[in-house]
C-alpha cells in the first residue's frame, strides 16, 4: 500500500469516529441545550474533520464542515441555542457529511455546487450573509511547517535579494561556565550578517542561562552555511554547530498528508494516543492467528496423550506448553474482543428517527455497552439487533394519545442492555409497549396453516412466542416500511443461532416485551461436555449444558406419553440421545442409573446419554459444503488421539426431537 | 497429430474395475476410523480426520445398490476433489494408474454392472478388460449441492437487503 493510500484509510476511519461523535453529540444537545461537553466534543469533531479534509484536499466536505462550524461555534460562545429546529438541520448537515465521505472515499466526491441545499441555511444561522467568505488563509500550509505564517512570510519575501533562511543549533561543551555569555558572543557575531528571527528558547532565558547545553536559532542570511559554521565555532566553548537550510514548502506540497493537519490537532492527537495505544489490524490477519492457535491447541493435546507417563521432565515441559499455550489461545481471543459500543453507538440517532417518523415519543438507554464480544460477532449482530429495536418502537411502543388512555406516561422507554453471564453474553432489547397478544398470534398461526385449531387450545405461552419465529410471520395488522414486510424474526433467529445464540422472548400483555440474546463469547475454541451415545462420542458445547444429574430409571416418569424428569419441582422434557442419533447399543442392558445433561437452547431438556466422558477444549471445525447442515449436528472437531468427534448443536437436537424441523420445513 | 490420452486411476468395487481421471484424485488412504454422521444422506458413510481437516467418506457400494461394503486388507479409501470439495471414496482395492486414448472409451450403454448409467462417463477398453469410467460430478450429486449453495447465497442476499 502507498503512503497515501494508507493516509487516505486513516482519514476515512478517523472521519467516522468523528461523525459518530457528532452524532452522539447532537443527540445529548438536543435533549439538553445546554450540555456544555456536548457542544465542545461536536465542535472538535468537526473542526478535526474540517482540517483533515483540508489536507486531504476534500473541497466540499471541508466547506461543508467549515460552515458547520460556523454555526456550532456560535451555540459554543452561547449566542445560539440549539432549538429543534436547528437541531433537525445539524442532523441534516451531518447526514450530508456522511454521504459526501461516503461518495469520497468510493472515489467521486461531488462538487461544492451540490451543497446548495444546505449550505445556505447553515450561513443563514452562522449570522452571515449569503456570500461564502472568502476562504480563510490556507491553515493547513502554513501550520504544517515548522514555520510560523508570519516567519514564512518573511523567509519567502527575502528570498528574491539572496536572503535565505537556516535553523543554527548551538551546541555548547557540558562543563561551560556562563552559557548566557557564550550565547550572547553567539548573537553577536551574527549580529550584521543577517536577522535573527526566532530563538530557541527566547533571548531572555538565554539571557539568564535558562537553557541546556544547546539551542536552536532561525536565522535569516546571504552567507553561506560552511561561513556561518566557521563563523560560529570561532566562539568559545561552542563544540558544534548544525546548520539546516529551511526549504518554504509550496502549497502543493503542504497538503501532502505526510504532515498532521495542525500542531494543535496533532499535539491532541498525541495525547489521546497516550491514553489507548492502539494498532488497526486487518481482521483476516486474525482469523489466521486464530486458527494456527487452534491448531497448536490440537497438537498440544495430542503431544500430551502421546508423552503421558513420560518422565517428570517431560511432563514439567507439557505443562509449561500448555501453559504458554493458553496464554496465547486467551491473548488472541483478547485480541479478537471488541466492545459492543461500537454496534450500540449508531442506534440512539437510529431510534431517535424511528419514533419521529412514527409519532411515537421514545426514551432510549442504553446499559453494558462495554460488553466485549469476538469480532466477527459484532459484525453479525447488528442487523438482528436493528431488527428488534424497530419492532419495539414499531409494534411495541404505543401511540402518545394511546399511552395516556391506558394510564401509563405518553413517553415509552426503550431499553438495549448487554451483560455477561458465565461464557456468554446476554444482549436484551426490552419496551414498556403492548406486550404480545397471544390470542392474535394465535389467529394468525391458524390463518396461516401454521397450526390447527386444535393445538391452538393446548398451546402454552411459551410454545405460541415461539410461534413468532416461525419463517413468514408477522403480527403487525399494518405493513410498515419500518418493521419490513412478514421477512421477521426467523430472519434473526437464524442469525443468532448461526452464531451458535438463542433468542427467548417474555411478554406481558400491556406492559411490555423482552427479548433476549444468548452469544458465545467466543467462537471457534469451546469448552465442551463429551459424551458417549451407545459406542459413538459426541461433544455438547458446554455452554448449552445446565447441570448433570444421574437419575435412577425407576425415578423416570411418563406425562403424557413423554417422558420426564420432576427436577426440583419443575418438568423437564427427556430426549434419549441414542434413540435420537441412532447408532449401536455398547451391548449391556438396561441400567438402573442414567446419566442426564440439562440442556437449555431457548428451552430445556434433559439428554439422556449412555455415559458422560469428561469435558475437554475443542476446536470446532466445519463439516464442510458437501455435508452442509446436518440436522442436529453444530460442526466436527479432532480429539487429541485424531479422532473426529461431532459436535452436537443442542437447538438443532431439541427441534429434531420435537419435529419442529418438520413444522418449520412445512410453513416455508 | 497429438493423441489424446487420459490417466485412470484404476480400483475395484466387487468384481468390476473402475477408473476415476487421476487429476480428480489426491491420494490414497488406508482405511480409517470413520465416525459415523447421524441424518446423513445413507450413503454417507461419516468423516475421517485428514491432517486435521474434516473429509466426508461416500460408501459406493451403498451409492450403486450393490450391498454393504466389506472392509478387507486392500481395502482403501480414494480422496478426490471435484468442484473444490474433497472427499473420500471406500473402494474395494487400488490396482494401478493406467493410460487409456480417449479412442479408447465407448460411451456407457444403459445398463452396466447394476448401474446407472448416468452415473457413468464412459466404458473405457484396454485390451480384454473392461473399465468402468465414473462421473464423480453425478454420483456425488455435486449439481445439488452447488444449486443448493447457489439458492443458500440468494437466500442470504434478501436476508440482507431487507
Amino acid at each position: 500500500m502507498n503512503d497515501s493510500a494508507r493516509y487516505r484509510e486513516v482519514f476515512f476511519a478517523e472521519a467516522e469516529e468523528h461523525l459518530q461523535e457528532l452524532n452522539e453529540g447532537l443527540l445529548t444537545l438536543e435533549k439538553d441545550p445546554a450540555a456544555k461537553d456536548a457542544v465542545n466534543t461536536v465542535f472538535r469533531a468537526a473542526h478535526t474533520i474540517k482540517g483533515m479534509a483540508a489536507t486531504m484536499g476534500f473541497q466540499t466536505i471541508t466547506t461543508l464542515t467549515h460552515r458547520l462550524e460556523d454555526v456550532l461555534d456560535r451555540v459554543r460562545s452561547g449566542t445560539l441555542s440549539v432549538t429543534p429546529e436547528l437541531s433537525d438541520l445539524l442532523f441534516r448537515a451531518v447526514d450530508r457529511l456522511e454521504e459526501l465521505l461516503g461518495a469520497a472515499q468510493a472515489g467521486n466526491e461531488p462538487p461544492a455546487a451540490s451543497l446548495e441545499d444546505i449550505l445556505p441555511e447553515l450561513s443563514r444561522w452562522a449570522g452571515m450573509s449569503e456570500a461564502p467568505k472568502l476562504p480563510q488563509t490556507n491553515e493547513a500550509s502554513s501550520a504544517a511547517t515548522d514555520l510560523s505564517a508570519y516567519e514564512a512570510r518573511v523567509i519567502q519575501e527575502a528570498g528574491p535579494q539572496g536572503f535565505q533562511a537556516f535553523f543554527l543549533t548551538v551546541y555548547l561543551a557540558p562543563d561551560c561556565i556562563m552559557k548566557g555569555v557564550r550565547a550572547f558572543l553567539v548573537f553577536k557575531k551574527l549580529e550584521g550578517k543577517g536577522e535573527v528571527l526566532r530563538a530557541e528558547p527566547p533571548v531572555e532565558d538565554l539571557e539568564e542561562e535558562k537553557f541546556g547545553t544547546s539551542f536552536r536559532l532561525l536565522f535569516l542570511t546571504r552567507e553561506t552555511p560552511a561561513a556561518l559554521e566557521a563563523l560560529l565555532n570561532g566562539v568559545s566553548d561552542v563544540t558544534k554547530v548544525e546548520v539546516r537550510p529551511v526549504v518554504l514548502k509550496t502549497p502543493e506540497e503542504a497538503r501532502t498528508p505526510d504532515v498532521a493537519p495542525s500542531r494543535r490537532e496533532n499535539r491532541e492527537e498525541k495525547q489521546r494516543h497516550l491514553s489507548t495505544q492502539t494498532v488497526r489490524i486487518d481482521i483476516h490477519r486474525l482469523d489466521s492467528l486464530m486458527n494456527l492457535v487452534g491448531e497448536l491447541v490440537i497438537t498440544k493435546t495430542r503431544l500430551e496423550q502421546l508423552l503421558s507417563g513420560s518422565s517428570p521432565e517431560v511432563e514439567e515441559t507439557l505443562k509449561a506448553l500448555t501453559r504458554v499455550a493458553g496464554g496465547l489461545q486467551d491473548a488472541v481471543m483478547k485480541a479478537r474482543m471488541v466492545p459492543l459500543a461500537q454496534v450500540f453507538s449508531r442506534f440512539p440517532r437510529m431510534v431517535r428517527d424511528l419514533a419521529r417518523e412514527l409519532g411515537r415519543q421514545v426514551e432510549f438507554v442504553i446499559e453494558g455497552e462495554d460488553t466485549e464480544l469476538d469480532r466477527s460477532v459484532i459484525d453479525e449482530i447488528g442487523d438482528p439487533l436493528v431488527h428488534l429495536l424497530r419492532n419495539a418502537v414499531d409494534h411495541g411502543i404505543e401511540p402518545p394519545a394511546e399511552r395516556e388512555r391506558r394510564g401509563k406516561e405518553p413517553t415509552g422507554h426503550v431499553r438495549l442492555s448487554a451483560c455477561y453471564e458465565g461464557n456468554h453474553v446476554l444482549i436484551a432489547v426490552e419496551d414498556d409497549g403492548e406486550g404480545i397478544d397471544c390470542q392474535a398470534v394465535l389467529a394468525k398461526a391458524e390463518e396461516r396453516g401454521l397450526i390447527t385449531a386444535q393445538e391452538a387450545k393446548t398451546m402454552s405461552e411459551k410454545e405460541i412466542y415461539r410461534l413468532l419465529f416461525l419463517p413468514g410471520f408477522s403480527t403487525a395488522a399494518r405493513i410498515t416500511d419500518v418493521s419490513g414486510r412478514g421477512v421477521g424474526l426467523d430472519v434473526v433467529q437464524n442469525k443468532i443461532e448461526s452464531l451458535g445464540g438463542s433468542v427467548e422472548v417474555t411478554s406481558r400483555p400491556g406492559q411490555g416485551t423482552r427479548f433476549a440474546i444468548r452469544l458465545p463469547l467466543t467462537l471457534a475454541i469451546i469448552q465442551a461436555l463429551l459424551v458417549k451415545s451407545g459406542t459413538e462420542t459426541y461433544a455438547l458445547p458446554l455452554e448449552n449444558v445446565e447441570e448433570i444429574q444421574v437419575v435412577r430409571t425407576a425415578d423416570l416418569k411418563k406425562v403424557r406419553g413423554r417422558d420426564v424428569l420432576l427436577l426440583r419441582g419443575e418438568v423437564v422434557p427427556l430426549v434419549n440421545l441414542r434413540a435420537l442419533l441412532g447408532g449401536e447399543t455398547a451391548g449391556e442392558g438396561e441400567e438402573e442409573e442414567v446419566p442426564v445433561v440439562v440442556i437449555r437452547s431457548g428451552e430445556r431438556a434433559g439428554l439422556v446419554v449412555d455415559g458422560l466422558v469428561g469435558q475437554r477444549e475443542i476446536v470446532i471445525k466445519s463439516l464442510g459444503r458437501f455435508l452442509g447442515n446436518v440436522p442436529g449436528i453444530g460442526g466436527a472437531t479432532i480429539l487429541g488421539d485424531g479422532r473426529v468427534v461431532l459436535i452436537l448443536d443442542t437447538g438443532g437436537v431439541l427441534a429434531l426431537a420435537e419435529g419442529r424441523m418438520d413444522r418449520r420445513r412445512m410453513a416455508s | 497429430m497429438q493423441r489424446k490420452e487420459r490417466q485412470l486411476v484404476v480400483f475395484t468395487l466387487g468384481k468390476e474395475e473402475y477408473g476415476v481421471d487421476i487429476l480428480q484424485v489426491q491420494e490414497i488412504k488406508r482405511l480409517t476410523e470413520i465416525t459415523r454422521v447421524p441424518n446423513a444422506p445413507p450413503f454417507v458413510e461419516g468423516v475421517i480426520n485428514l491432517r486435521g481437516n474434516i473429509i466426508p467418506v461416500i460408501d459406493l457400494h451403498k451409492r450403486f445398490g450393490l450391498g454393504a461394503f466389506e472392509p478387507g486388507p486392500e481395502s482403501r479409501i480414494v480422496i478426490v476433489t471435484v468442484r473444490d470439495i474433497t472427499l473420500g471414496i471406500m473402494v474395494d482395492s487400488v490396482s494401478e494408474v493406467l493410460t487409456l486414448e480417449e479412442a479408447a472409451i465407448a460411451p456407457p450403454p444403459p445398463l452396466v454392472a447394476g448401474i446407472e448409467a448416468s452415473f457413468l462417463e464412459g466404458i473405457g477398453r484396454l485390451d480384454d478388460r473392461l473399465l468402468i469410467l465414473l462421473n464423480m460430478d453425478r454420483i456425488l450429486g455435486l449439481e445439488e449441492v452447488a444449486a443448493a449453495q447457489e439458492f443458500q447465497n440468494k437466500a442470504a442476499e434478501a436476508g440482507a437487503g431487507r
